[in-house]
């Protein structure tokens, strides 16, 4: 075999690799953007862009680090680029009235499937819907901490891993991010902080 | 332990990332204390709230991401770290420019010293502060040919001596008269007078 069938062997495995990683977190890796950008164009952008820019640096990934931690890493530090890059990401109200392109009036926006998790308890979409905006108040590093800890489930020490922060300062996003959440929510529902356990 | 500090913990309490006896000082705390135990509970809420939020789906699938990557080439692979550790960056060498601008300062100092007039008043036989001074990290004179040492760091942004008609804040001759001394011969105020002077003053 010569040298060049050789890296030809080694690209198509890598790339094989790659494929596979796709596939297996496309979902995943959509759900967090989409939290963080609140909508669906931002998230199917800079989701695209953190594969693209996975795919270039993809020799340089440490396969004794889940994949998805490495990505998340990426696709953060993406929108935090972006974020700083436009000022203020472009933030849609969801609830907000809006006249469609087909002249539609008095239609709220569509929002991608949010299909709900059986084995989860039903929230709500007017509650879904009051988290959501709450999460976009909150400034981008405390809503990527919050998001990794509380939606995607990671431990503090993954978050300083991924954010490259100390633990201490990851627990401090955490803590007043939920704060301020804390208090938007209440704004608009504070029903949802009466004593007693979720519908 | 007070509330404040409690507080501070709080969710670091709620996702179990303290330390078994901060976590067991604080669950001892919350029992005890309304306040905090509000709060926390609060925080445990927004937590649950968040937890709840569904899956969102994609209208996309990974398909339009696995096109464009087939189009994009991989970054050029990590340039490789030389054995000694410093990586010269052709622009960013002005960096470098204070290192060997310090050098050859030092260098062409040494040079210098070595070059200059010597004074021109030759008053004093004994060793003043006006004698030019060698560097003794590169002594291109033979110690026994070149001027004391001072005993004392050299002053690296001396000027060098002029002609006589430049004026020049370091006198390198002597005044003819100094209104602190008085008419003092100029050989004795090259060296620093051991005993201060008294002037009777009337009374």
């Amino acid at each position: 075999m010569t040298h060049t069938a050789v890296a030809q062997s080694m690209d198509d495995r890598l790339q094989r690799e790659f494929d596979e990683l796709v596939y297996r977190h496309y979902q995943q890796a959509y759900n967090l953007a989409y939290r963080l950008t609140g909508n669906a164009a931002d998230a199917e952008d800079l989701v695209q862009e953190a594969f693209l820019r996975a795919y270039r640096f993809f020799e340089r990934y440490d396969r004794s680090m889940p994949f998805m931690n490495w990505f998340s890493r990426i696709l953060t530090n993406l929108y935090i680029d972006e974020y700083r890059r436009r000022g203020r990401l472009r933030t849609v109200s969801i609830d907000e009235v809006y006249s469609g392109e087909d002249g539609e009036e008095g239609t709220t926006k569509d929002l991608p499937d949010t299909a709900p998790n059986p084995l989860e308890l039903a929230l709500s979409n007017e509650y879904i819907h009051a988290i959501h905006e709450g999460l976009q108040y909150l400034s981008p590093e405390f809503r990527i901490a919050v998001v990794l800890a509380d939606l995607e489930g990671y431990s503090y020490e993954e978050i300083a891993e991924i954010t490259k922060t100390s633990i201490g300062t990851v627990r401090s996003r955490i803590h007043r991010g939920r704060k301020q959440l804390r208090d938007q929510i209440k704004k608009r529902h504070p029903n949802l902080f009466e004593r007693g356990d979720l519908k | 332990m007070n509330c404040r500090y409690v507080q501070s913990r709080l969710s670091a309490y709620l996702d179990f990332e303290l330390s078994g006896d901060e976590q067991q000082l604080i669950r001892s705390h919350l029992e005890e204390c309304i306040e905090c135990s509000c709060e926390f509970e609060s925080l445990r809420r927004t937590k649950q709230l968040l937890r709840q939020m569904p899956i969102v789906k994609p209208h996309t699938g990974p398909e339009q991401v696995l096109v464009r990557v087939r189009h994009a080439q991989p970054a050029a692979p990590r340039p490789a770290r030389p054995a000694w550790g410093i990586r010269w960056h052709p622009p960013r060498a002005w960096q470098y420019a204070s290192g060997f601008a310090l050098v050859a300062a030092i260098l062409f100092w040494g040079r210098s010293e070595d070059t200059q007039t010597p004074p021109l008043t030759t008053a004093s036989p004994t060793p003043s502060y006006f004698t030019p001074v060698s560097n003794p990290l590169f002594p291109t004179v033979a110690p026994e040919l070149s001027t004391v040492y001072r005993p004392y760091a050299p002053n690296l942004f001396r000027r060098a001596s002029y002609p006589m008609s430049e004026p020049s804040l370091l006198p390198s001759v002597s005044y003819p008269m100094d209104p602190m001394l008085g008419y003092q011969p100029v050989s004795e105020w090259n060296s620093i007078p051991s005993q201060p002077k008294f002037i009777e003053t009337p009374r």
